[in-house]
């Protein structure tokens, strides 16, 4: 970061004065929900776009989003070419944007999005607060699926909690929330966490994956449980929780792989005091939803164009509220293009909507990202997207209302890791539909 | 030596405090649990009944009807919430008319108001998510759905406030009458602010009322001989839905009952979710309430007879309620036995029971008074304001709330919008929470679509400032039920790793 930048401090006072009993108004041009990395990335890009009134609206006391806990290494390989922990990432990001003098509003919860737009936004020092902006951008992040979502039987103790919760206790709090561990899911968070645990002196006992195949990278695979020497079980799941106030024992079943329905009389009563979930992130899309934004089934995240703009105009949508990744350096990227989108935006008014291109994901492909391409679009247009399968020497075909128009070859693609692709703008344009398929060139096992 | 000693702070026991509150009576409520409202309060449908379902001349049926007319007065003086959103209990076949025509007879028997029959078209324009194979329905306008957590709250809170006596973490191991007082022998369980904790005491009360739900039966049998009955738990297991499909019915959907019950309703509930259950499966154990596969498989088949098209990935919790039911003689076993004067019994209370708890409060404390020659307090506080939540908040509310008070512009629950000023007034309650359930259960902080998983730790450092406690000893809920095993460094075993794979 050497970039020489003046404050914009004076300004950002300037926008903050706060009548507190009434309602306050705040007038910015580019309003961001969220100061995770992607909202992070969003505010300076836009600023070194030339939109310098840019605020931050945080709903908790740091910025960093969910990097705050992540103590481990393995963040910034693509985004610094280093390899950092999550809070020295989010340290970067966050020093860029105070040299920007981005103003950053902490505790500053989002209520709702309003026409206009408008957000509607409370804290302890903004009071009650209108903010009117030029474009918002979308950066809430996502959060983890919970047991009632997987409706596990059983009795209700203490000693239930997801990867990330218990993260946040070891690593925040300095608390630990198990000795005798079971965790279900073997997400990138679940893994990281079930090492952590066992650094600090607990027995993880075996991690259970639903279907055959891990949802985390391979890397943290190899890294986290086999270095510790922590089973992993695939095609097995908790069908049952025991214990009165604390857990006491999980009941764990196999799964049929065909099915993938838990195979009855296959239940094994393990011992242990705690659970722990990893079975999924979902984008934190409330505020998206209850403004009317159309949203993606596939990636549960709203449906945007190629320049990350949502179904209403002006109001943008990056990082894991889009969809979920696996890598933090492509929230960043993603938050960057969000950033310089709105920009963009805010000094010439939104891009032609018509004739709009339709992305939509074809045979093995669960979604893609962006859904819409515009006549605007120039160059190549980064198109990411998860497959349902594994598959091994696939070939990535792109067909435009049927016809394909270009394939790439990749070594592997699996659904724990994100994939992407480029195509030209001028293969897009004047189609209706653009549909990417997945085809595996060698047989799974 | 206590005029009174209630023995259970859940909706019964809240109740009888509430109305003898009013007298100038020396009263305590012990609970073994560490909150109100832990057992069979806690977790049922929330359904205020309107009163056709119980056979005329019980008890169930004279304290329903009864309990049913004092409800919306009650909600509005004690600040709890109740909407009337009136009851359909629907025949899905004509084989199913003389059903809900039987009911409609004995609800007019035992005097509730406004029962008719709702012929198919009125009923699925009322309701368009109903089965069309619906043919009619009984209509009981005077059903309602209500918080029971929240009423028991407000009964116990303004108890409170007029001099009644909590304490929790205290179980009543026996009661015996010598020399015309009530020894009830407790042993102290509590939380790690308990001074008392691992010890036992004998309490001596004048009257005791016996509202401890599923161990009613028991002290019972400590206290007459007279009085015979057996208290079996039996389990309500139930689904709740994402807010989302909250308005998908506006009353309270029964089926046709059984003998096990009213059968599984689909209703919404207070907060706006939709609730579907319960099936009803007797226990061994007043402990058991898990769910199983079994039982969340058939609670959805059944009420898919209701709704064909339930939503059952949007469910965001399950859970299972016990109620305490008397098999041999299911009404409520109400009052003294004659070998046990002052002993007064709230026993077999299950269904209607959530109905009629303010009903048998105020005859009992009545009653109680008369027996006591107690005279109404000089001064008493009658009115509680009800709790305020910034979800539920206009934006010129907030704006004066938080500059009242800058905590309430700190949310906390993301996913219910619950911010740090409403955990904070549940803390310094009359009856503070103490855990984080009854955290939970006050805010609504940790019942939303992450059930916790982003606001638990700040709820936990805000339990811990607020009484003292360290952060590792927060507890869920009842004793055991700790959160953590300490802090980093509580453990010796370091782990032996295998490098390998690494690079």
């Amino acid at each position: 970061m050497t970039t020489k930048l003046t404050t914009n401090a004076a300004k950002a006072q300037a926008t903050k004065l706060t009548v507190l009993g009434e309602i306050n108004h705040m007038e910015v041009d580019i309003a961001i929900v969220g100061g995770g990395a992607a909202g992070l990335a969003a505010a300076n890009a836009a600023y070194d776009a030339g939109i310098t009134n840019v605020a931050i609206f945080e709903r908790e006391t740091a910025t960093g989003g969910i990097l705050k806990q992540c103590i481990h290494n393995g963040f910034g390989l693509h985004r610094f070419k280093e390899e950092l922990s999550g809070p020295e990432y989010a340290a970067r990001e966050h020093e860029a944007a105070v040299e920007r003098g981005i103003q950053i509003n902490y505790q500053a919860f989002v209520l709702s999005i309003e026409e206009g737009p408008l957000l509607r936004v409370i804290s302890p020092t903004l009071g009650m607060t209108h903010v009117h902006a030029g474009a918002i951008i979308l950066a809430m992040g996502s959060r983890e699926r919970t047991r009632g979502m997987l409706q596990i039987p059983g009795t209700r103790p203490a000693g239930i909690y997801t990867a990330g919760t218990a993260q946040h206790m070891i690593n925040l709090e300095g608390i630990i929330p198990g000795r005798e561990v079971v965790m279900l899911g073997s997400g990138d968070i679940g893994l990281i966490v079930a090492r952590r645990l066992a650094y600090e002196g607990a027995n993880v006992k075996m991690v259970l994956n639903r279907s055959h195949f891990s949802g985390g990278l391979r890397r943290n695979i190899v890294q986290c449980l086999d270095d510790y020497g922590i089973p992993l079980r695939l095609l097995h799941t908790i069908t049952n929780v025991y214990g009165k106030n604390r857990v006491e024992a999980v009941g764990v079943s196999q799964v049929d792989k065909a099915t993938k329905k838990a195979i009855p009389g296959t239940e094994e009563i393990i011992p242990c005091d705690t659970v722990l979930l990893s079975v999924g992130l979902i984008p934190e899309n409330e505020l998206a939803r209850a403004a009317g934004i159309v949203m993606d089934r596939g990636s549960k995240g709203a449906l945007v164009d190629q320049t990350y703009q949502t179904s209403i105009p002006g109001i943008f949508s990056a990082g894991n509220v889009l969809h979920i990744h696996d890598l933090v350096d492509f929230v960043s990227e993603e938050g960057e293009g969000a950033g310089r989108a709105a920009a963009e935006y805010v000094k010439n008014g939104g891009a032609e909507r018509a004739e709009v291109v339709e992305v939509v994901p074809g045979s093995g492909v669960s979604y893609v990202v962006p859904q819409r391409v515009t006549p605007a679009a120039q160059g190549k247009v980064l198109m990411r997207f998860r497959v349902r399968n594994i598959y091994k020497k696939p070939t990535v075909h792109v067909l435009a209302d049927g016809v394909e128009v270009k394939k790439f070859k990749r070594q592997i693609l699996i659904p724990a890791e994100m994939a992407e692709i480029k195509v030209d703008a001028e293969l897009i344009a004047g189609h209706k539909t653009i549909e990417v398929t997945v085809e595996a060139g060698e047989p799974n096992e | 030596m206590h005029d009174v000693l209630i023995i259970g702070a859940g909706i019964a026991g809240s109740a009888c405090a509430h109305f003898l509150a009013r007298y100038d009576l020396d009263v305590l409520v012990i609970d073994a649990e560490y909150d109100i409202a832990v057992g069979t309060t806690r977790a049922n449908s929330g359904i205020v009944h309107s009163g056709y379902d119980p056979e005329p001349g019980t008890l169930k049926a004279k304290y329903n009807i009864e309990g049913a007319h004092m409800y919306p007065k009650l909600a509005e003086e004690l600040g709890f919430e109740f909407r009337k959103n009136g009851s359909l209990i629907v025949a899905f076949s004509e084989e199913e008319r003389p059903a809900i025509e039987k009911l409609l007879a004995r609800g007019i028997e035992n005097g509730v108001e406004g029962l008719r029959i709702m012929e198919s078209e009125e009923l699925h324009q009322k309701e368009p998510n109903l089965n069309p194979d619906a043919v009619a329905a009984l209509w009981a306008p005077t059903g309602g759905i209500v918080d029971p957590y929240g009423a028991c709250l407000a009964f116990a809170e303004t108890a409170a406030r007029n001099g009644v006596v909590f304490r929790f973490g205290t179980r009543a191991e026996d009661v015996e009458l010598k020399d015309g007082i009530w020894n009830v022998t407790v042993s102290y369980n509590g939380d790690a602010t308990d001074a008392l904790k691992g010890t036992s005491e004998v309490l001596q009360a004048r009257i005791v009322i016996n509202a401890a739900g599923l161990d009613s039966g028991r002290l019972n049998g400590c206290a007459s001989k007279a009085e015979d009955f057996k208290i079996t738990p039996r389990v309500g297991e139930y689904l709740l839905l994402d807010k989302a499909h909250g308005t998908a019915f506006d009353s309270t959907i029964f089926q046709v009952p059984t003998k096990n019950g009213k059968g599984v309703l689909v209703s919404p509930t207070i907060e706006g979710n939709l609730i579907i259950g319960p099936n009803a499966v007797v226990r061994e154990s007043a402990d058991d309430t898990w769910t199983t596969n079994e039982g969340l498989a058939q609670i959805l088949r059944e009420a898919s007879k209701t709704w064909t098209k339930i939503p059952s990935w949007d469910a965001i919790t399950n859970f299972a309620g016990l109620r305490p039911t008397c098999v041999e003689s299911p009404d409520f076993h109400l009052g003294e036995p004659e070998d046990a004067p002052g002993f007064f019994n709230i026993c077999g209370f299950d269904s209607p029971g959530l109905t009629a708890a303010p009903a048998v409060g105020k005859d009992f404390a009545e009653r109680i008074a008369e027996k006591l020659d107690a005279t109404e307090k000089a001064e008493y506080i009658d009115h509680r304001d009800a709790p305020r939540h910034i979800a539920k908040m206009t934006d010129e509310e907030l704006a004066a709330a938080i500059a009242e008070d800058p905590a309430w512009g700190a949310v906390v629950c993301r996913c219910e919008c619950v911010s740090e000023a409403e955990i904070v007034e549940a803390l310094r309650s009359p009856v503070p929470a103490k855990t984080a359930d009854a955290i939970k259960w006050r805010t609504r902080a940790g019942m939303g679509r992450c059930q916790s998983g982003f606001c638990l730790p700040i709820t936990m450092q805000l339990i811990a400032k607020e009484h003292g406690v360290d952060l590792a000893d927060v507890n869920k809920g009842r004793d055991g039920s700790f959160l953590t095993f300490g802090h980093r460094g509580c453990f010796d075993r370091l782990p032996e790793v295998e490098m390998g794979g690494a690079q």
